[in-house]
C-alpha cells in the first residue's frame, strides 16, 4: 500500500504537466489529475500497477478531462475546446500510443510557465512548489508564515494571468534560454533559502521543503543536461543540506559552522554534492552557484574546523566576487580572510563595506563583525555590534543566541576591569 | 493574442534630445516596425502629442467639465502605443523590448480584450485626416481598478454597449478610426530599466488607483469635437477620459476586425 503511493505520487507531477500541455489550463489539469490518482488507488490495487503508470496517470486523466469539457460543452456550445484534445491522444491503449502522450520536457515546459519574469516572484515560488513539487496550499502556506487564503489568491492570480496574457507552454527559444534558466534557478533556490533560514521550530516542515527544493533541481538537472550552474545548485544545495542535522543543537540553538558536530554531517550527501561540484567546475568557467557550493565543498571536505583550508576559500570568494559581485560576498570573503589573516584584516574590508546602506540593514553583517571584534579582544565594540544584529533579528534561536554571546561578553568585560561593578 | 504597449517616456525626454539623438530613436522605431511587419505581428503604433495638449473629461451629475493636462501627472508619461498580434506573451515582449524607452523608462505590455474591440470606419486613418482636413486624438478611458473589479459581467456589458453607442454614432459620422478594451492591469507586464539591464516584471507599469482600461482613436476637425465624443463614454462619469492630439498615427494591415459584441 505504502509502495503504490509512493509509485503514483513518483508519476503524479509527470502526469500534470502534460495534462497542462494538453489542455491549456492548469485547473482542469490538477482537476483531471486528482482525478486519475484517486482512480489508480482502487485500480492498481485490484489489478496491479501498470507497466507505466505515468501514462496511465495521464491517460485516465485526459479522458476525465474529456468528459468534463464535453458536458460544459453541451451546456455552453463550446464545442472548439474538444478539438485540440482529441487530436491530442490516442484512441485505443496500444502502449507507444499512451507513451507519447508524455513528452520529457514536459516537466521542464512547467518550470519554465511557472517561473516566468511577467509573474510575481511570490507567485512563481508558490506556484512551482504547488504544481511542479506538488506540494498542498496548506503545506505552502505554512512554509511561508502565510495564510492559506494568500496563497490561494496568489495561485489564482498567476493561472489567470497564465491563461489571459497567453504566456505559452514552452521551453524557451535557445538565445533566451540562459536568461530563462537563470530564472527558475532563482526561485528554486530562493524556495531552499526558505527552508535553510527558517530551521528553527518546525524542522520536519523545513526539511519537506528543503526535501522539495533538491527534488525541484535534480528535476532540472535531468532535463537540461550538462548545464554547469544547474549542476551547481544542486551540489550547492546537497552541500548545504548535509549539515542540516548538525545546524541546531538539542535546544534548537543554532550551532555555527565551526563548532558543529561533523558527525552528524550526512557523508551520503557530501560525496554527491562534492562530485557534482567536480563535475560542474569541469564545464567551463564556474557560475556564482558552482563556485559557492565550491566554497561548502571546502568546508566539507576536512574532519574538524582546524583544517579547514581558508586561503582556498578566500581564493574561492575573490572569484565570486568578480563573477557576482555583491557586499554579502565581500562579507563572507572577510570572514575568511580573518581566518588566515587574523580578525584586524578581516575588520579592514567590513570598513569598507560600511558604504552600503542595504548591508547595514543585514543581520549577518553586524554579527560577523561583533565576531571579529570579539576575536579582535574589542569587547565593548562587540557587544554594540551584537546588539545591532539583535535588532535587526527576527528568528528566536538566532536571537537567544546573540544575547547569551551578549551576556558572556559583558561578564568578560566585568572581570577584567578593575573596580567594576560587584 | 492582440497585445497593446504602452509606451512610458520621461517628463521631458524628448524636448531635450539632439537632432542625431532624436534620428536615432525613429531608426530604432524603424527597425521595430520593419521586424513586426516581417512576423506579421505589426497592427498599428501611435505617437501622442505633449501631455501639456491633454484636456481631461468628466461628467459628474450629468455635467460635463473639463481640465488641462494629463489625467496621471509624474515624471513618467503615457505617451504612445504600438498594436501588435502575437502567438503568446514572450513574443509580444521580445518585440516590446526593442522600443527605445523599453530601456530607459519602461514599457508595458497588456492583452487587449478581443471580444471588445471596435474596427470602426474602413477608411484607413491617414485618408480621414489628409482628405477630411481632420485631425486624429485618442481618447484614453481611465477607470478605478476596484470599481471594475466588483463589476459583475452584465455590469461591464452595460459599459461596452454604452461605449458601442459613441462608436456608433462617431462611424456614421466617419469619425471612428479605431478602438479597443485593455485587460485588466493583473493581466499586465512591465520592461523597466532597473540595475544595468532592462527588466521583465509583473504588473502595470503606473501603480495607480485609477487605470487605463481602454481607447479610442477619432478622427475630428477640432479637440472640441473629440471632447464632445468623450463626454458620452462611460469612463467620463465613472473615472475619466483624457483626450490628447495624436502626433503620429499608423494602422496596417491586416486590419483589425473585432467582434463589436462581448463574448456570451
Amino acid at each position: 500500500m505504502e509502495q503504490l503511493g509512493a509509485v503514483i505520487k513518483a508519476a503524479r507531477a509527470g502526469a500534470l504537466a502534460t495534462l497542462i500541455r494538453l489542455l491549456g489550463d492548469f485547473d482542469l489539469a490538477e482537476e483531471a489529475v486528482q482525478e486519475a490518482t484517486c482512480r489508480a488507488l482502487v485500480d492498481w490495487r485490484r489489478n496491479g500497477v501498470p507497466a507505466n503508470p505515468l501514462a496511465w496517470l495521464v491517460q485516465t486523466g485526459r479522458r476525465y478531462a474529456i468528459d468534463v469539457l464535453r458536458h460544459k460543452a453541451m451546456a455552453q456550445q463550446h464545442q472548439e475546446a474538444l478539438v485540440p484534445l482529441a487530436a491530442a491522444g490516442p484512441a485505443h491503449d496500444d502502449d507507444d500510443a499512451l507513451n507519447a502522450l508524455h513528452l520529457p520536457d514536459d516537466q521542464l515546459r512547467l518550470m519554465f510557465i511557472c517561473c516566468h519574469p511577467a509573474l510575481a516572484q511570490e507567485s512563481q515560488v508558490a506556484l512551482t512548489l504547488k504544481t511542479v513539487a506538488g506540494l498542498s496550499v496548506d503545506e505552502i502556506a505554512r512554509a511561508y508564515l502565510s495564510a492559506p487564503k494568500t496563497i490561494e489568491q496568489r495561485l489564482t492570480r498567476a493561472k489567470r494571468k497564465i491563461r489571459s496574457a497567453v504566456i505559452a507552454y514552452q521551453v524557451p527559444a535557445p538565445e533566451q534560454l540562459a536568461g530563462r534558466l537563470d530564472a527558475v534557478m532563482r526561485v528554486l533556490y530562493l524556495i531552499y533559502n526558505q527552508a535553510y533560514t527558517t530551521l528553527t521550530g518546525a524542522a520536519l516542515l523545513d526539511s519537506q521543503l528543503a526535501g522539495a527544493a533538491i527534488y525541484l533541481v535534480r528535476v532540472l538537472n535531468r532535463l537540461v543536461r550538462q548545464q554547469a550552474e544547474a549542476q551547481g545548485l544542486l551540489a550547492l544545495m546537497l552541500l548545504q543540506h548535509a549539515r542540516a542535522a548538525a545546524r541546531v543543537d538539542g535546544d534548537g540553538m543554532p550551532v555555527p559552522l565551526e563548532q558543529q558536530d561533523r558527525a552528524l554531517w550526512d557523508a551520503k550527501q557530501i560525496a554527491e554534492g562534492t562530485a557534482m561540484v567536480e563535475k560542474s567546475l569541469r564545464q567551463g568557467p564556474p557560475g556564482p552557484y558552482g563556485l559557492q557550493a565550491a566554497i561548502a565543498a571546502v568546508h566539507c571536505r576536512v574532519a574538524s574546523a582546524a583544517e579547514t583550508d581558508w586561503g582556498q576559500i578566500v581564493a574561492l570568494y575573490e572569484l565570486l566576487e568578480i563573477v557576482s559581485p555583491n557586499p554579502v560576498v565581500t562579507l563572507n570573503r572577510a570572514v575568511a580572510v580573518a581566518r588566515v589573516q587574523g580578525a584586524a584584516a578581516g575588520l579592514r574590508i567590513l570598513d569598507v563595506l560600511s558604504d552600503h546602506k542595504n548591508l547595514l540593514g543585514f543581520q549577518y553583517y553586524h554579527s560577523a563583525r561583533a565576531g571579529l571584534l570579539e576575536e579582535a579582544g574589542d569587547y565593548s565594540r562587540a557587544v554594540a555590534a551584537y546588539r545591532q544584529a539583535l535588532s535587526l533579528c527576527r528568528n528566536e534561536a538566532e536571537g537567544t543566541y546573540m544575547n547569551a554571546r551578549i551576556e558572556r561578553l559583558r561578564r568578560c568585560m566585568d572581570a577584567s576591569s578593575p573596580g567594576g561593578p560587584e | 493574442m492582440r497585445y497593446m504597449t504602452l509606451i512610458y517616456e520621461y517628463a521631458g525626454g524628448v524636448e531635450n534630445l539632439s537632432e542625431g539623438q532624436h534620428q536615432g530613436l525613429l531608426e530604432q522605431h524603424r527597425r521595430l516596425q520593419q521586424r513586426a511587419t516581417q512576423e506579421g505581428a505589426y497592427l498599428g503604433a501611435s505617437e501622442l502629442k505633449p501631455a501639456g495638449a491633454a484636456v481631461c473629461v468628466r461628467v459628474k451629475n450629468g455635467v460635463p467639465s473639463l481640465s488641462d493636462g494629463p489625467f496621471i501627472e509624474s515624471k513618467e508619461l503615457f505617451v504612445g502605443f504600438y498594436l501588435f498580434a502575437c502567438p503568446n506573451l514572450d513574443a509580444a515582449l521580445e518585440l516590446a523590448a526593442m522600443i527605445p524607452t523599453a530601456s530607459n523608462s519602461g514599457v508595458e505590455v497588456r492583452p487587449l480584450d478581443d471580444a471588445c474591440g471596435h474596427a470602426g470606419s474602413a477608411r484607413a486613418a491617414e485618408t480621414l485626416a489628409r482628405d477630411g482636413g481632420k485631425s486624429l486624438f485618442a481618447l484614453l478611458n481611465y477607470l478605478d481598478e476596484d470599481f471594475v473589479a466588483a463589476c459583475s459581467a452584465s455590469d461591464m456589458q452595460a459599459l461596452v454597449d454604452q461605449s458601442l453607442s459613441m462608436v456608433r454614432r462617431a462611424e456614421a459620422a466617419g469619425d471612428y478610426v479605431m478602438g479597443g478594451k485593455l485587460m485588466a492591469p493583473a493581466t499586465a507586464t512591465t520592461i523597466q530599466h532597473a540595475a544595468a539591464s532592462p527588466q521583465i516584471v509583473d504588473g502595470p507599469f503606473c501603480e495607480a488607483k485609477e487605470v487605463l482600461l481602454g481607447f479610442h482613436v477619432l478622427a475630428c476637425d477640432s479637440i472640441t469635437a473629440a471632447t464632445d465624443y468623450a463626454k458620452s463614454l462611460p469612463e467620463a462619469g465613472l473615472g475619466v477620459v483624457e483626450v490628447r492630439p495624436i502626433n503620429f498615427y499608423e494602422q496596417t494591415a491586416p486590419r483589425i476586425e473585432w467582434n463589436s459584441s462581448a463574448p456570451s
